[in-house]
């Protein structure tokens, strides 16, 4: 078992550049096939199955019944390919469906959606990630509970990351229900159900080892699909593919427009009520979302999870030090272990949990911080 | 490889923690600061962006992946110091 997940981990990029010729290879088959005359709602079915069973055998193959496999995808997912995990956690259901609409309608105001989840990564980045990634537990809240001690910091733990995720599902399945009543042509309350069957078969059977690299293989799908597009438009509108720097030109073209057409509240216009005057209410709202969103991205359990799938400090270092307290419980299991060992301590100022005699000397200290951070900006 | 005792634990904390709360103010400008002078930034345009519109649009995320960057470099850069790198 071991050695075969080891072939795979090795064989990784070989893995995902046959799964991207094969993607691309069935996106030309189905654009010939558009050609030859064959009705959209074939080819929306061809689609929807054929990546939902792309899916579905991944989380086939990775199904496992070993805990760390399950919970952690075996703590074996290099750093790069959990940053293509992260960023498909950031492009998901709500912000591919919905983003391109909110800043169409918003403009301005509907920036803060980008900032306050790319900025709340910032704060996974430098508050949450090391620390968790260092800890190689399961779970957030055994983390609170070994490093505030007891049931309590889990309980409070538990309660913040459901009602967060709860919110964050909410969206997500309703993401889900229009995109399978949209691709499968059936009522909103049927499609919802539908999907979840596709989560559950994509999901159940491989935990975190399936939804790491079912979504290394979503990331792959959803950047080209948000590239395409806008690079096309980009092309199309000013003839320069690049539409990062590009679509000022456009923004200019609205500008004239809006004073053409008598538009008070223009679309790049910062904090504008109806009649265009920036006022300090809008001002309030754009930053309170902003960090209201910052929070609650750096609380979303499956993205700080990712954190406990790379290589943990437990195996990295352990691994290759057979000597001295490594092997002794305190170093295994932080969470039963009455004294704190002092690597554990040491991530935060020592006041904090004062030392208690004899502190356990430390094989296991290691940097929480490399493939945690580096995973992010991946 | 050096013992890592009680004292290096705190100078690696002071260190690690003024490495965080520098990257907290820089979250803090880029998210925020920044986005309060956002009409007066608007006045001045970039190929055709306006200013106030580009940070928040790309800027302040630009800022922050490259934030992100600097941050993992230095903490590594911390922690080779102390005698606990990885690898």
């Amino acid at each position: 078992m071991a050695a075969k997940s080891n072939s795979f981990i090795d064989n990784l990029g070989k893995i995902y550049a046959y799964y991207t010729g094969g993607f691309v290879a069935f996106t030309i088959i189905l654009a010939i096939l558009e050609q030859m005359g064959v009705p959209n709602a074939i080819i929306g079915y061809a689609f929807v199955f054929l990546t939902v069973a792309v899916y579905a055998l991944i989380g086939v193959l990775s199904r496992t019944a070993e805990v760390s496999e399950y919970y952690v995808a075996g703590r074996v997912v290099p750093a790069f390919y959990n940053g293509m995990a992260t960023g498909a956690d950031w492009m998901s259901a709500a912000s591919f469906i919905g983003m391109a609409g909110t800043l169409y309608v918003m403009g301005y105001d509907g920036l803060a959606f980008v900032l306050g989840w790319t900025g709340g990564y910032v704060l996974v980045a430098i508050l949450l990630a090391p620390y968790l990634r260092k800890f190689g537990q399961y779970t957030v809240p055994d983390f609170l509970g070994a490093r505030f001690g007891g049931n309590m910091a889990r309980a409070v733990g538990v309660i913040v990351l459901i009602t967060a995720s709860f919110a964050y599902v909410v969206a997500q399945i309703f993401g889900v229900g229009i995109i399978a009543s949209r691709f499968l042509g059936i009522s909103f309350e049927f499609a919802v159900f539908v999907g979840l069957a596709g989560i559950l078969v994509c999901s159940m059977l491989g935990g975190m080892r399936a939804v790491t690299w079912t979504q290394v293989a979503q990331y792959i799908i959803l950047i080209t699909a948000y590239l395409i597009p806008v690079v096309w438009m980009s092309v199309k509108v000013t003839g320069v593919p690049i539409p990062e720097l590009m679509y000022g030109q456009a923004l200019e073209i609205i500008a004239t427009k809006e004073q053409e057409l008598g538009i008070l509240k223009g679309h790049a216009m910062a904090f504008a009520n109806a009649k265009g005057e920036a006022n300090f209410t809008d001002a309030m709202n754009f930053f309170t979302l902003i960090l209201c969103l910052m929070i609650g991205t750096a609380s979303l359990p499956h993205i700080l999870m990712r954190y406990f799938t790379t290589p943990s400090v437990k195996t990295a270092s352990c691994s290759w030090q057979n000597s001295g307290s490594c092997r002794t419980p305190s170093c295994w299991r932080p969470r039963k272990s009455r004294v704190c060992p002092m690597w554990f301590r040491a991530w935060w100022p020592p006041v904090v949990l004062p030392p208690r005699s004899p502190p356990p000397m430390d094989c296991c200290w290691r940097s929480p911080m490399r493939s945690a951070t580096t995973s992010i900006t991946a | 490889m050096s013992e890592f005792t009680p004292e290096k634990a705190k100078a690696h904390w002071a260190k690690t923690s003024g490495l965080m709360w520098l990257m907290l103010a820089i979250w803090f400008f880029f998210s925020f600061v920044v986005h309060m002078f956002a009409p007066s930034l608007n006045a001045i345009k970039i190929i055709g962006f306006p200013l106030g519109f580009y940070m928040a649009a790309q800027g302040s995320l630009i800022a922050f992946v490259v934030a992100i960057f600097w941050y993992a470099k230095r903490q590594d850069a911390i922690d080779e110091e102390f005698g606990v790198a990885e690898d």
